[in-house]
């Protein structure tokens, strides 16, 4: 039994592999790119719009209203990386009803990746907010003692994003595929059912975690613009 | 369990590619036209907030309109209610002086033609009494009128008082020596001399006696001298004789103006 789409090694030229990983990533790539593209082709500035633009207002705008609850700022800046974060796990999670499917997600290269580009984005962010010396000064707070722990934390922190969410993902491929084996009728569809909402309560919890981290990042002080820290505890509490 | 680092490096580039897909095809297009949209419907809501001000102006407008109308016709109506009792007024007043300037002209027709009537009456009541008088001298007197009436003048000049008669006949001395006697009609001779004869006893041989004759007096003899005069004339009867009649008339009308009424 393969557990990881990584072992899937659907073309080989050389030393180079493409493993289903990356063709099934290309795939939800494809899918979110040209539906967008084709929604938003002609965009109604009236008005009257069509289903499928309300469709993505409706998602837009949710993402943006979450963004700015937890962060307390204007959305402009995190809705394209927060936003394609969410949209590219429950994506990539809701296809497994699809058979023969195999999300990106359940790889641990894939979560890694993402955790990864948060680990990235959230200096990045913070830099581009408050400048190199305040987000690094942020290390030694409250002491100079405090810094090995903060470096910790923030390395844990990425790990644990992203061994949550394969986790998560892995392991409901898995009992499904174990089920299949045990009972093969009804009750491999309702763990389905239940895989497609747990995979989408991981996207919003991983994207929503991200937003955490960089807003936190990007405030002057911990807790200054409200209690998004608790936000994120709670959240991840969830998971 | 295991990380396959090509791949990780992969997916970061995917995902980084996706980022930018996404964000050139789907969150800014979206955002802008939302943005768009409530801007359009921002401004349509100012330009009905606008529209509806300016109505709201406009209504309040007509409202002040109707109000200054409104005011306007009542102080109309006021004005030409005043207008129409001062003109009541003035025509009742006009009316009250065409009627009084008519009971006045009436009046002062009925009073000359009063007079008219007592002067004519009086004019030929002397002639008439003259005439009768004159035929019962002479018929039952022997003796004219004229006599008659030189007696009594020739009473009359003896009865006064001495002084008078005094100071007449000094002034008339002083003044032209003369002492004319008027009469209504032509005195015959043995009468002019009797009065002459009387006048000299009262006033003295002095004096000239001149003798006139006029209209004016209704049937009687005049004596004027320096400014003083004795006369004897039907005259005092007549004016006695015409109160009476014109007391008679008032009474008659006092009587006859109630049952008119």
């Amino acid at each position: 039994m393969e557990i990881s789409p990584d072992q899937v090694v659907l073309w080989r030229w050389g030393t180079l592999e493409l493993n289903a990983t990356i063709v099934f990533t290309w795939m939800v790539m494809a899918l979110l790119a040209v539906g967008a593209r084709v929604i938003t082709w002609r965009l109604s500035t009236t008005t009257r719009i069509s289903r499928w633009q309300n469709l993505v207002e409706v998602l837009v705008e949710g993402m943006r209203s979450q963004i700015r609850e937890v962060s307390r700022q204007e959305p402009g800046n995190y809705l394209p990386f927060i936003g394609t974060l969410f949209l590219f796990i429950a994506v990539s999670n809701a296809l497994t009803i699809v058979p023969g499917w195999q999300p990106p997600t359940g790889s641990l290269s894939t979560t890694t990746a993402l955790a990864l580009c948060v680990l990235v984005a959230v200096p990045v962010f913070a830099i581009a907010e408050r400048g190199v010396l305040a987000y690094l000064r942020k290390y030694v707070q409250p002491t100079f003692f405090m810094l090995p722990f903060n470096i910790i934390g923030e390395l844990s922190r990425t790990v644990a994003l992203a061994v949550r969410l394969y986790g998560n993902i892995m392991s409901g491929t898995v009992i499904v595929g174990i089920l299949l084996s045990i009972v093969p009728f009804l009750f491999p569809i309702v763990m389905q059912l239940l895989g497609l909402l747990t995979g989408l309560i991981q996207a919003y919890i991983f994207a929503i975690l991200a937003m955490v981290y960089i807003a936190s990042a990007t405030r002057a002080h911990p807790g200054e613009h409200g209690d998004s820290n608790e936000g994120g505890e709670n959240a991840s509490a969830q998971s | 369990m295991q990380i396959d680092w090509v791949t990780v490096a992969a997916q970061i580039v995917n995902f980084v590619i996706l980022v930018w897909l996404l964000k050139r095809f789907l969150y800014r297009p979206v955002v802008r036209a939302m943005a768009r949209r409530e801007q359009h419907i921002a401004d349509r809501l100012h330009e009905a907030e606008d529209r509806e001000k300016a109505a709201q102006d406009k209504a309040e407008a007509y409202a002040e309109k109707e109000r200054d109308l409104e005011q306007k016709r009542d102080e109309l109506l006021r004005d030409a209610r005043e207008e129409a009792k001062s003109y009541r007024k003035e025509l009742r007043q006009e009316v009250r002086e065409d009627m009084e300037a008519e009971r006045r002209q009436m009046h002062k027709q009925v009073a000359r033609d009063q007079a008219d009537f007592v002067r004519d009456l009086r004019r030929q009541i002397a002639e008439q009494f003259e005439a009768l008088a004159r035929r019962a001298m002479s018929d039952l007197a022997d003796s004219s009128l004229e006599a008659q009436i030189a007696d009594a003048f020739a009473n009359r000049v003896r009865d006064m008082d001495a002084d008078l008669r005094q100071r007449i006949a000094e002034a008339a001395l002083r003044e032209d020596g003369r002492l004319t006697v008027t009469s209504a009609f032509d005195l015959p001779a043995d009468v002019r001399r009797q009065v002459t004869r009387v006048l000299h006893e009262a006033f003295g041989d002095r004096l000239d006696v001149i003798y006139e004759q006029s209209d004016d007096l209704t049937c009687g003899i005049e004596l004027r001298a320096a400014g003083h005069s004795v006369l004897w004339s039907l005259d005092a009867y007549l004016d006695e004789f015409e109160e009476r009649l014109a007391e008679k008339i008032q009474e008659m009308a006092a009587k006859t103006q109630p049952e008119a009424a």
